[in-house]
């Protein structure tokens, strides 16, 4: 596991404490090594077998209590969600 | 009377006879909750309102139920209110049993020992120096004290099934697919499921007949009827055939343990069960494979906390800067190790050679069971490596994650299993598994029973207490 990319991660899922975690990453990749020893990935499966997804009609539905989902937020303005500003 | 000792459809039965009443059903419950959760801290949240059938309920505090917490032991949720309810709490609820609390559990379900709950440990009801398992451990301590009838958990890699073992209560995790998932938040989907903890197998089967089944909530729920209540139990089981690990997997398992799995072997031949050892060297793998998989769905899931629409915020400057910071305070050590290293095998350069082997993998071990179950009804082994550890006893992230080496592979392949008490070793309890071919809960909830009746298990040593 190389130092830059492992860098790049905590960027990408959004925290902080790479001094902290980046050792303890280490000794978990070379612990997952071990799958290694497996032969070269050739057919895969990403949910247990016989699962058949089903589909429904697309019908958007109203969220009675829209106002209790938005007192949820930290912070809202004028009835949306608020955040600092990125412009 | 003791209603802890009794089972769910004799107690409504009573009650429907006008021999019990919904309020004295909840009065023994309520009391027990009142003598034991101060000392085991098992629930998160508790209410006091007895509606319906007096019958006490837990549910896992990562399972949603409207307008309560839903703070699945974390910091980031600690504030969050549900505005709905999970599929499976609106279906007990139908059914008239009443909610008693919401249950402690490791932060966001990931985790062996309910040590990484924001809100402090639950101790195991046996020995309050220990960890009651995890991540459902205030659920199977709530129920192994007596202090709730039954209670819904989650397991996504073992989290019924290793805490049911732990306290010395049932544990029954369904196939994947048979109970909605609507409500339950997120933790590694292709994974994760709803299970029972119960004092009976009989009562495992019951609750599973209510709250399993289609939902259009969850396009992944199986349209396959579940098994009616009186169905499971209709007809006998009188002989089948299983089969058990080699010592290469066993071994992974303490001596005594391994004595123990052996004495119940032999009471599955004596019951009329042709047993065989096969070699299942796939399962060496199976641990390192699930923490990729569970770990990079689990990355993708936790995204959606960011302090915009629910849930902690700090506050800061910029966009990036307010997400990097909520993150950081809001997550707990174990839950960021697992986004990171979620994050890491899905990343350009890495996918192939981490999360590609482990689908991979995943592949493979599901063609296994599937010629397992070709021979044979019923793979059994143990729960657990050996019975429950002191709180503080694990530091180490990886030796955390090998207690769940005999429950992972079952839910990498979606099977259904459950782990069933089987005796104390030193005074604390012990629980054997028994797993089936995909959608066959009927049998294996037969055999369960028909074992549970031949073992003398002194479970009800809690129980009995006042």
């Amino acid at each position: 596991m190389s130092e830059s990319p492992a860098r790049d991660i905590f960027q990408l899922v959004k925290l902080e404490e790479e001094r902290k975690f980046l050792p303890q990453l280490e000794r978990i990749f070379s612990w997952v090594n071990k799958l290694q020893e497996l032969s070269q990935p050739q057919e895969y499966a990403f949910y247990p077998p016989g699962l058949s997804l089903k589909l429904r009609r697309d019908v958007p539905e109203e969220f009675p209590e829209r106002d209790k989902l938005l007192a949820l937020a930290p912070r809202i303005k004028e009835g949306h969600f608020a955040v600092p500003r990125v412009i | 009377m003791n209603f802890s000792l009794m089972s769910i459809d004799e107690i409504l039965r009573m009650e429907e006879n006008g021999e019990v009443s919904p309020r004295q059903v909840w009065d023994h419950f309520s009391e027990r909750r009142r003598r034991w959760e101060p000392e085991i801290n098992a629930f998160i949240t508790t209410v006091e309102d007895l509606e319906g059938n007096g019958l006490a309920v837990g549910v896992k505090d990562n399972i949603a139920v409207k307008g309560l917490p839903t703070t699945c032991g974390s910091r980031m949720l600690r504030n969050y209110e549900s505005p709905y309810s999970a599929t499976a709490w609106e279906r007990l609820r139908a059914r008239g049993f009443s909610l008693a609390g919401k249950t402690n559990l490791d932060e966001f379900a990931m985790g062996s020992s309910t040590e990484t709950s924001f809100l402090g440990p639950t101790r195991n009801p046996w020995d309050p120096e220990r960890t009651p398992g995890g991540s459902s451990g205030g659920s199977a301590a709530a129920v192994a004290a007596g202090m709730v009838k039954f209670a819904l958990g989650s397991d996504t890699g073992g989290s019924v099934r290793q805490p049911a073992s732990f306290c010395g209560v049932v544990g029954f995790k369904p196939t994947y697919g048979r109970i909605s998932r609507f409500g339950l938040v997120a933790f590694a989907s292709s994974l994760d499921q709803i299970g029972i903890l119960s004092t009976s197998v009989r009562d495992a089967a019951y609750v599973f007949s209510v709250v399993g089944g289609d939902d259009p909530r969850d396009s992944t729920t199986s349209r396959r009827p579940v098994p009616d209540f009186q169905e499971i139990f209709s007809s006998p089981l009188d002989s089948f055939t299983f089969v058990y690990p080699d010592e290469e997997v066993l071994g992974r398992a303490e001596d005594e343990v391994r004595r123990e799995f052996m004495e119940f072997v032999k009471m599955a031949e004596a019951l009329g069960g042709r047993g065989k050892e096969v070699s299942m060297p796939l399962l060496n793998y199976a641990m390192e494979a699930y923490y990729i998989v569970a770990n990079a769905e689990a990355s993708s899931n936790l995204a959606r906390y960011d302090g915009v629409r629910y849930g902690l915020r700090q506050e800061a400057e910029d966009l990036l800067q307010m997400y990097m910071k909520t993150r950081t305070a809001g997550f707990g050590d174990e839950v960021k190790r697992r986004i990171l290293t979620g994050g890491f095998v899905l990343s350009r350069g890495y996918y192939e050679d981490y999360y590609g082997r482990a689908v991979s993998y995943r592949k493979q071990l599901s063609a296994f069971m599937e010629d397992v179950f070709s021979r044979a009804d019923f793979l059994l082994l143990p729960t657990t490596p050996h019975v429950a550890f002191k709180i503080g006893e694990r530091q180490d992230p990886i030796e955390m994650y090998m207690e769940d080496f005999f429950t992972v592979f079952v839910n990498l392949a979606g099977l259904p299993a459950i782990s069933i008490p089987w005796s104390l070793l030193d005074g604390l309890p012990i629980g054997f598994q028994i797993v089936s071919r995909w959608y066959n809960e009927i049998g294996m909830l037969r055999l369960a029973e028909k074992m549970e009746r031949s073992i003398d298990f002194k479970n009800k040593l809690i129980l009995k207490e006042v």
